[in-house]
């Protein structure tokens, strides 16, 4: 008898597991408050107020109409990395600890690595032949290969956590992998940082009849095709093995056939196959990457996902392959969403969908692989992927927190956006203007979907839209190392990197990496430093001086706008990591490419040759973002940083010391008075 | 350590051949029965697949007005009385019943004796032959249900392992051929494009335009052959493949004429998509199907006074 009720109660206990697991309601906080906000990556308020003024922009015109709309300032620099961590912790850089898309190690002089996410490789294990088999117990002690956040500071969702209040997060930027959830009230999709299954941001494979030898390009990899009677065979490559020794990538076999007269290619993979007309896009196709293992273990598998695009048939026969995603109905060890299955149950509902952080491959645009009608038509159907997930969030959602975010807005953006009457690097002035109003059309767009939520919440819940940053053309560019160079602050002047042997740092004061980032080459903190603490303040006035002093060769117009100091803008315990200055550039300028990764070219400014013709890393207050809410802002100047707070706030909970700005919807005297 | 990875390297490739070798001899082993019994199990499936197939038709029409999940719990309950009454005539009851008794004296035995080794290992040997007994006797039930459930699989399956297109959903449709001069016609769909020659045939990629069951008519050299489509609601049967004179393909494949033996084209696919849902979806069905059958048969068990 006894033996029937304990199995009775184990199965209770199961079935009560089962039930409240995953992402279901738990011991719920926040009284039933509900708060919605929509990021829209780069929403540029010059832009919004132009349409809005114009009439196109209805539903965000009323938030304006009632009080609810404000420039949002955005972070030193305005990076999304920097831009959304502000956002995230409610605090600045110092706090969080990301100044830049691409940081330095010191202890390595000048080495670079992505900022928000580092990956640590595996190590220990028991070594069989050409294998580390992971055994994690001693004496073998194997630790795999993994992620780490980069990003520091306490996210605003884990106090909303602590107090019960649902949460539901989507793609936000700057969370990879996603930090946990300590109660239980978190449902966290992640977004920017994701990588694809090779590891990188974003890797297209293209297949091309005119490619003689395989050759990689920033972003992606062009390989040979040779048919013989219609029929070629080509390999798409994917996960790196981690636990061989040569970390061989796995690779999926392809065969691919052509018709000419038809203007059709297929495409039989794994027992699937794809068959497509000259300009169409495939849906997504699962692919099972195998990784050898030792003779005597299972091989490990993992699954992966990509779309394929027949872009020409005759005379020369191309096929673009996607970076391979992670599969969301499949992900294995990669953790793209907190907790692990929520990714599961999302794409349960949904299907396939893109899961790496870069979702629009701009990389293939900037290296000709797209024209800009393939690049709008590949980001078009981001954007339906994204709208479609806005329906399951939104089904999904009762109350509590609502946070979605959208990149169309930024990486169309950067791609399309021209504004001025300059000459447009690549596009003649119909094309950039035609191009311009992908972007004003997608605008209308974004306020739609403002409209459709604010119909369905609008009653009774706060709704804030926010952007990061705004944005500008990206017309000329700055060499800052080159610059460097030629004031003698980098030795000797025939360098052409800051990374090779080149560079002499015995005599070298100051680099440039990032694309706002300037460092000296401080004794004590860089390897090879050599500039002394009492030396550092003039050569920081020098430096600073000197820059806004720069003028455009071609036209005479200054370059720089402002050079912020780091230890004035900063406070936190992460300011020793951040570069000493801060450039921000006048709207049309930008770091160089060159720049951005330590490299030095001929000249100091030089045209922008990039199909990528709108930036924002400029000065921030040249580049503020948008916040809209249906409840009017009585803050005078808000924030990035004051959004944590102001979602806090709505629910009650105690906004902590760590975060510097306040809720949106109060006054400086109604805060004082409490 | 290394040393023992080198061994068990050596290993693992000793039973990587072993497994390769059984494979082949299993493959060589199915090579001959399926010599043997293709010769009658072809004309007889020629024979029964249309008939049973109309059964089938007829018997699911009183499910039309319900989800499929319904059809299958019921068939698979109905199934499971069935099994019982079948095993129940063409058993030998009395036989199980002794070989169950002598089973359960032998474990007796164990546990009695269990510190006298030479009757513990008398009553272990005794209990292996009761136990073989017991499975003999299940021999005969088996080989005569084997055909009617293989029949009955194969219908359940052309109606939940796959679903019918949706309107204007794609499908690719697969002629397994070498012949390129090809074209394809009918109501019902269109032609994207194709024919696309691949390894041995050739495919087209079709869009569902019109609900119903649909004719799709194929002229590929001198032959002219038709496959069906159907695009409607779920819980119609679909017909995957048109088979091949290959008695294996005909037995899993019902609902069409299999093609002539000498015909340019060797079978005609139609790519369905899997029906997804929890009870319905791919091998999901098969799951239920085994479960609700066996549990009736276990309930009912006493009422039909029927021993296994």
């Amino acid at each position: 008898m006894n033996a029937q009720r304990q199995s009775w109660t184990i199965w209770i206990v199961i079935c009560v597991a089962f039930v409240s697991g995953g992402c279901r309601e738990k011991d719920r906080g926040g009284d039933g408050r509900k708060v919605v906000v929509i990021g829209f990556d780069g929403m540029d308020p010059r832009l919004c107020t132009r349409l809005m003024d114009a009439g196109r922009m209805p539903h965000l015109d009323r938030m304006r109409q009632a009080g609810g709309f404000k420039p949002l300032g955005t972070s030193i620099p305005p990076q999304s990395p920097v831009a959304w961590s502000n956002l995230i912790t409610g605090a600045g850089p110092g706090v969080h600890g990301i100044f830049d898309f691409i940081h330095r190690d010191p202890a390595h002089q000048v080495r670079p690595y992505y900022s928000a996410a580092e990956t640590v490789g595996g190590d220990g294990g028991w070594e069989v032949g050409d294998h580390d088999i992971p055994l994690t117990f001693p004496p073998f002690n194997h630790t795999p290969t993994q992620t780490l956040l980069k990003r520091d500071g306490k996210p605003f969702w884990d106090f909303l956590d602590e107090a019960g209040v649902e949460t539901r997060i989507y793609d936000i930027p700057a969370n990879y992998p996603p930090s946990e959830s300590q109660h239980g009230h978190l449902c966290c999709l992640a977004g920017m940082g994701v990588p694809d299954l090779l590891g990188s941001y974003g890797t297209y494979q293209v297949f091309s009849e005119r490619v003689v030898r395989e050759m990689s390009e920033g972003g992606g990899v062009r390989k040979p095709l040779i048919f013989r009677d219609d029929a070629a065979n080509a390999t798409i490559t994917g996960p790196p093995n981690t636990t061989s020794k040569k970390r061989e990538n796995a690779s999926v076999a392809l065969r691919i056939f052509r018709d000419v007269d038809q203007n059709a290619g297929r495409i039989d993979v794994q027992g699937k196959t794809v068959v497509l007309n000259r300009g169409e896009w495939s849906d997504w196709t699962q692919l099972d990457f195998e990784l050898e293992m030792p003779s005597f273990m299972p091989n490990n598998h993992v699954s992966g996902i990509v779309r394929f695009y027949l872009a020409q048939v005759s005379p020369t026969f191309r096929l673009y392959v996607t970076p391979v995603n992670i599969d969301p109905t499949d992900p294995g060890e990669s953790r793209v969403s907190e907790p692990a299955d929520f990714v599961e149950e999302i794409a349960g509902e949904l299907g396939l969908f893109h899961t790496a952080g870069f979702q629009e491959d701009h990389k293939a645009l900037r290296n000709g692989v797209f024209t800009e009608a393939e690049y709008r038509e590949q980001a078009d159907y981001v954007l339906r992927e994204r709208l479609a997930l806005l329906d399951f969030a939104t089904e999904r959602y009762r109350d509590g927190l609502l946070f979605f975010y959208f990149s169309s807005t930024d990486l169309q953006s950067h791609m399309f956006w021209w504004q001025s009457d300059a000459k447009h690097p690549m596009r003649s002035k119909d094309d950039a203007r035609k191009y311009n109003a992908v972007i004003e059309e997608l605008y209308t767009r974004m306020d739609d979907i403002v409209g459709r939520i604010v119909e369905q919440y609008g009653s009774e819940a706060t709704i804030l839209v926010m952007s990061d940053h705004g944005f500008c053309d990206f017309r000329r560019q700055f060499d800052l190392n080159t610059w460097l160079r030629d004031g003698g602050f980098i030795q000797p002047n025939t360098a052409t990197s800051i990374h090779t042997r080149a560079v002499d740092w015995t005599r070298t004061r100051a680099y440039g990496l990032g694309l706002n980032g300037l460092y000296l080459n401080l004794a004590g903190r860089e390897r090879d430093g050599i500039v002394g603490s009492q030396d550092r303040d003039a050569l920081l006035a020098d430096l600073t001086r000197k820059l806004l002093a720069v003028r455009d060769p071609a036209d005479g117009r200054p370059v720089i706008k402002s050079v912020y100091r780091s230890d004035q803008i900063y406070a936190g315990v992460h300011v020793g990591k951040a570069p000493d200055l801060i450039v921000g550039y006048h709207r049309g300028y930008r770091a160089s490419w060159a720049t951005a990764l330590g490299e030095m070219s001929g000249e100091v400014v030089t045209d922008n040759d990039s199909a990528w013709s709108a930036d924002h890393c400029v000065a921030a207050d040249e580049v503020p973002g948008v916040l809209f809410s249906n409840r009017r802002i009585m803050h005078d100047a808000p924030s990035l940083i004051d959004i944590a707070p102001t979602v806090l706030a709505e629910f009650g909970v105690a906004i902590p010391r760590a975060m510097v700005g306040r809720s949106v919807f109060e006054t400086q005297r109604t805060l004082a008075e409490k | 350590m290394e040393t023992l990875g080198k061994i068990l390297v050596w290993l693992g490739n000793a039973v990587a051949w072993c497994w390769s070798l059984i494979g082949h001899a299993a493959d060589s082993v199915w090579g001959f029965i399926s010599a043997v019994i293709g010769p009658v199990a072809s004309p007889l499936l020629g024979w029964l697949d249309p008939v049973v197939t109309i059964l089938a038709d007829s018997y699911y029409t009183m499910f039309d007005a319900f989800s499929p999940v319904v059809g299958l719990i019921v068939t698979s309950g109905v199934v499971g009385v069935a099994m019982l009454i079948v095993f129940r005539c063409t058993s030998n009851q009395a036989g199980i019943a002794k070989a169950k008794d002598a089973i359960k004296a032998e474990l007796l035995a164990i546990k009695l004796y269990k510190d006298d080794l030479r009757v513990m290992f008398g009553a272990q040997g005794r209990l292996f032959v009761a136990t073989l007994r017991l499975q003999g006797f299940m021999i005969v039930p088996m080989l005569v249900m084997l055909l009617p459930m293989l029949l009955l699989l194969a219908q359940m399956g052309t109606r939940y392992q796959q679903r019918p297109l949706r309107l204007g959903e794609r499908t690719l449709l697969r002629v397994v051929g070498d012949d390129d001069d090809a074209g394809i016609s009918g109501e019902g769909f269109d032609v994207e494009v194709g024919p696309i020659a691949g390894d041995g045939d050739l495919v087209w990629r079709v869009r569902a335009t019109e609900v119903g069951a649909h004719t799709i008519h194929i002229k590929i050299g001198d032959d002219s052959l038709n496959k069906s489509l159907v695009v409607g609601k779920v819980g119609q049967p679909v017909s995957v493949k048109r088979p091949g004179v290959k008695w294996t393909s005909r037995l899993l494949h019902p609902r069409e004429r299999p093609i002539v033996n000498d015909a340019a084209v060797k079978a005609i696919m139609i790519e369905y998509p899997e029906l997804d849902s929890w009870v319905c979806g791919t091998d999901w069905w098969f799951l239920t199907f085994f479960v609700v059958s066996m549990v009736t048969a276990l309930i009912l068990k006493p009422v039909f006074r029927v021993k296994f």
